[in-house]
């Protein structure tokens, strides 16, 4: 036992000066990571809302989301009016990610597939075909044959983030 | 006398004891980030930021260390040192951090840095273990500059993302792929050895003594029960 003690007392100290070693540099690190991560996130809000300025998150516990039937993961807010609306829906396979722009009319400025385990690549390009549409209008867009389960999906994530939009512009 | 010793204890990492082409330690990151020359020197110079601070804080404590519990305490030294150099990287170099990717963590189970530790800073002083720490470095960037090289000009027709007129629409593509990787490998031990058996200078025989596992190992521990083993052991003896 006392040949032990002293194995274990060196590792201990070893491993809480390099703890506090990490937590020093961490201090100062995350910062700049976060910073960085805030900038990659804009960037990739204003993929999907090229005119939105800058984009604030929203918290979405006091929202009525009845009616919506796709997990709303995330909501930004734009600068210029509008909104960027992170969605989970379910094609084929479940876990389709689609982020939609909406600008101050209340029609898509952008919708792009963040992730999917779909196979058929269609999720990747579907977003182009939904410019321009409104709560109105959306229904009216066919789905692609052959790959009807993707594009339902991603058109019912669409459609969830126009009636969000509306709900949180009041109309 | 004195400087030539030092100097040779840093040159000895560039070719004679390169750790790539003469020890073959790390191979793994070798022929994972040599795909681009960008990627290999990044990789190779975040290998040699950890060598030398590990070096040196090992030597420093090696008489505080207890044996049993070395291995251990080496390896928490080195993660330490690499979780350092990834933190930084993430926050100052993203870029670099992103093209890196696992690889950056995985330096802490580099044979290189475990090898140098457990070989040279456990039994030298602090200076000394920072010199071979910069010279095993060096060798280590060499080593991954000249595998990335051939890699990326004749597989990807390009040099440091950089295309090569004529080159770039006459790729050998399977030289950035998995088996050309382990083919420029061997292609480049095959030129090492060549040149030193040529200047008549003969790889060192390391045996047991510079392998990482050696600890745990029950033939390095001559516990082995085969006789190959100790056959082996009693010629080299």
């Amino acid at each position: 036992m006392k040949k032990t003690l002293p194995n274990v007392y060196v590792l201990t100290l070893i491993c809480l000066v390099t703890a506090l070693l990490l937590a020093v540099v961490n201090s100062f690190t995350l910062p700049v990571i976060k910073a960085a991560e805030e900038r990659a996130v804009q960037a990739a809000l204003r993929e999907v809302h090229a005119k939105g300025g800058n984009f604030t998150k929203l918290d979405l516990s006091g929202v009525d989301l009845s009616g919506v039937s796709t997990e709303i993961s995330e909501v930004y807010e734009a600068s210029e009016g509008g909104y960027v609306i992170k969605v989970v829906s379910a094609g084929y396979s479940t876990g389709l990610q689609i982020i939609v722009g909406i600008d101050k009319d209340g029609k898509v400025a952008g919708a792009k597939c963040l992730a999917s385990g779909e196979t058929l690549g269609y999720e990747k390009s579907y977003g182009e075909s939904l410019l321009g549409a409104d709560r109105d209008t959306i229904s009216g867009i066919a789905t692609v044959s052959g790959a009807t389960k993707t594009t339902t999906g991603y058109k019912k994530a669409v459609q969830d983030a126009l009636t969000v939009a509306a709900a949180l512009s009041g109309n | 006398m004195e400087k030539n010793n030092k100097l040779s204890i840093v040159t000895k990492g560039f070719f004679k004891e390169n750790p790539v082409f003469v020890l073959v330690l790390g191979t793994c990151p070798t022929l994972a980030t040599t795909t681009g020359v960008i990627g290999a020197v990044s990789m190779g110079l975040a290998a040699t930021a950890v060598l030398i601070c590990s070096n040196l804080v090992i030597s420093l404590l090696r008489k505080l260390i207890p044996d049993k519990v070395r291995i251990p305490c080496y390896i928490v030294i080195i993660a330490g040192f690499v979780t350092i150099v990834q933190m930084l990287m993430h926050a100052f170099l993203p870029d670099l951090y992103e093209l890196l990717g696992v690889y950056l963590a995985l330096i802490t189970v580099n044979c290189i840095i475990l090898g140098r530790a457990e070989m040279f800073a456990s039994k030298n002083k602090p200076l000394d273990s920072m010199l071979d720490g910069l010279g095993m470095g060096i060798g280590f960037t060499i080593a991954l500059f000249l595998m990335a090289t051939i890699r990326e000009v004749f597989g990807a027709g390009a040099f440091a993302g950089i295309e090569i007129p004529f080159l770039k629409d006459h790729t050998v593509s399977f030289l950035v792929q998995s088996p050309g990787g382990f083919l420029v490998f061997g292609l480049l031990i095959a030129i090492v050895t060549l040149i030193m058996t040529s200047l008549g200078k003969k790889a060192p025989e390391l045996g047991c003594a510079g392998c990482p596992a050696a600890a745990v190992c029950n033939s390095a521990q001559g516990k082995c029960p085969e006789k190959e083993v100790k056959k082996g052991e009693a010629e080299n003896a």
